[in-house]
């Protein structure tokens, strides 16, 4: 991008104007859900020198995403079954040869929510709904959300009532098909009787759901592989 | 000026002159070893305690190496303590009397110290006073108010009444109370409200909002709608859910009633005179 110019794009309802100016780069933002009379005011971003380089990346979320099924769902004891289930994405606004970041946006933004056992302890995600398809190509193609396998196997002696499920989205990867699909790597909960925790399984290399997938981007936080969670809400209740 | 000499020399080596420059000196030792005693101790323990107990260690390490040098420099120049710790008995009354309150300031500290009912950095509120938590020290707690002024609280005031703090936990509830007309539906109400809680990103999806009816007071339906936000967004979200939820009430036709007054005349039987104008004229 020679300097002096503009960028502009719309990216799921949302127009994103980069601008180049001599030593800083601009940014605005106007989002669908935006009043038709507020200015799109740019933020500025000073650097020593700019370069010609912009990069739009999707990103997964920052922070976990809740998802509830728009439908109650119960998994029977000793069934095993695969959901697909959609998580959105951040737009990454990065500029020159190190990619220094910008800015994250949300064409949409999400409501926030709390995860936790109480009102005390727990920790701030972002609220998603989700129709939790039992197949892949049920779920609407978009752009804007990453999808994500997740396998479910219920080896407790009761039925297991999916009411909130926690996608660790800082801790996974997000592949793109040529498509332009966005995926993430397929999760394993296995929930073992009696209690409530869950052992998580990240299943490691690109989705079995889209072939010829392609890394686009590594996890914000690395992730034992394996590791015991409470990814099923059942908290105040 | 021989003699001014011989006297300055005997001076200087008169013991008395000696006991004094040994005294001096062990003073001025000790400040310096309990500056940098405690700084150096403040510096170990920083990374194993928060900022306030780090504090604390710098004080009593500072005072501790400070008067135990002191002693030994008022030692050197023939103070005897024995004596001194005899007439402590009798002082002690008297400044146990004579600082009553200091006293109970300094026991409260070490309770409030002990408890951790908040920290330096925290923010409180005790009366109509609500702060930020600059220190708590052994007699006060110093607070910096939003409108930038500097309080201080007697430790004392403060193991006596009500303290609250605003920052303890990661989210805060923030009830809304609202009036509606009585020809409105309550149901049809909850679900504007309900909408427009889950329109707004900083109103947390989950703890549920709540709806609470409060009863029928003179004019309006007195509701309570609760909504829950992180402690950075709160008041983002109190100042946003007014508006939106007037918005919202406006564009439903939802009316949010003003007091209303009936008057009658003497006896309920008499009209009041009415006088028609007629707009052609």
């Amino acid at each position: 991008m020679p300097p002096g110019d503009t960028l502009s794009t719309e990216i799921n309802g949302m127009r994103v104007t980069i601008s180049r100016r001599p030593g800083e780069w601009q940014v605005a933002t106007v989002r669908a859900t935006d009043q038709a009379d507020d200015a799109a005011e740019p933020r500025r971003y000073v650097f020593e020198h700019t370069d010609e380089r912009v990069y739009l990346l999707p990103r997964l979320a920052d922070r976990p995403v809740i998802m509830r099924p728009l439908n109650p769902l119960t998994v029977a004891p000793g069934a095993q079954t695969e959901i697909y289930v959609s998580s959105p994405v951040l737009v990454q606004v990065a500029v020159g040869p190190e990619r220094t970041v910008l800015e994250e946006l949300f064409s949409v933004q999400p409501s926030d929510t709390w995860f936790g056992e109480s009102t005390i302890a727990g920790e701030l995600c972002y609220a998603s709904r989700t129709r939790a398809r039992l197949r892949p190509d049920e779920l609407p193609p978009t752009n804007d959300r990453a999808m994500t396998a997740v396998r479910i196997s219920n080896r407790g002696s009761d039925p297991l009532h999916i009411e909130r499920l926690a996608l660790r989205a800082p801790n996974l990867d997000l592949f793109a098909t040529a498509a332009g699909t966005l995926w993430t790597e397929d999760i394993a909960l296995d929930r073992a009787g009696g209690d409530r925790l869950t052992r998580l399984t990240r299943i490691e290399g690109p989705p079995r759901h889209a072939h010829g997938a392609e890394l686009l981007g590594t996890a914000r936080v690395p992730m034992a592989r394996n590791f015991v969670v409470r990814a099923f809400g059942e908290m105040f209740t | 000026m021989n003699d001014l000499l011989d006297t300055l020399q005997t001076l200087a080596t008169s013991p008395h002159a000696v006991a004094i420059i040994r005294a001096c000196a062990m003073a001025g030792f000790g400040l310096l070893l309990a500056r940098l005693g405690s700084k150096a101790l403040e510096r170990i323990f920083v990374t194993h305690l928060d900022t306030h107990r780090a504090m604390l260690v710098r004080r009593g390490a500072y005072f501790t190496i400070l008067a135990l040098f002191l002693v030994s420099a008022l030692h050197q120049l023939g103070f005897n303590f024995s004596v001194l710790l005899g007439a402590a008995g009798i002082v002690s009354v008297a400044i146990g009397f004579a600082s009553q309150t200091s006293a109970s300031n300094l026991i409260s500290g070490l309770f409030l110290i002990g408890e951790q009912p908040f920290r330096v950095g925290d923010v409180i509120k005790i009366g109509d006073t609500t702060g930020e938590v600059l220190s708590i020290d052994l007699l006060s707690v110093k607070l910096r108010t939003f409108d930038n002024l500097f309080v201080r609280l007697p430790n004392e005031q403060l193991i006596k009444s009500q303290v609250t703090t605003l920052t303890r936990f990661p989210i805060r509830r923030y009830d809304l109370q609202i009036g509606v007309a009585y020809k409105e539906d309550l149901a049809r109400v909850s679900d504007v409200l309900m909408e427009v809680a889950d329109r707004n990103p900083a109103c947390l999806e989950e703890p549920k909002p709540l709806f609470i009816f409060q009863g029928f007071s003179d004019s309006a339906l007195g509701i309570q709608f609760s909504v829950w936000a992180t402690r950075a967004n709160y008041l983002l979200l109190r100042n946003t859910m007014s508006e939106q939820i007037k918005a919202a009430f406006d564009e439903a036709g939802i009316e949010i009633p003003f007091p209303h007054r009936s008057l009658y005349a003497g006896s309920a039987t008499e009209p009041f005179p009415v006088r028609i104008i007629d707009s052609s004229d």
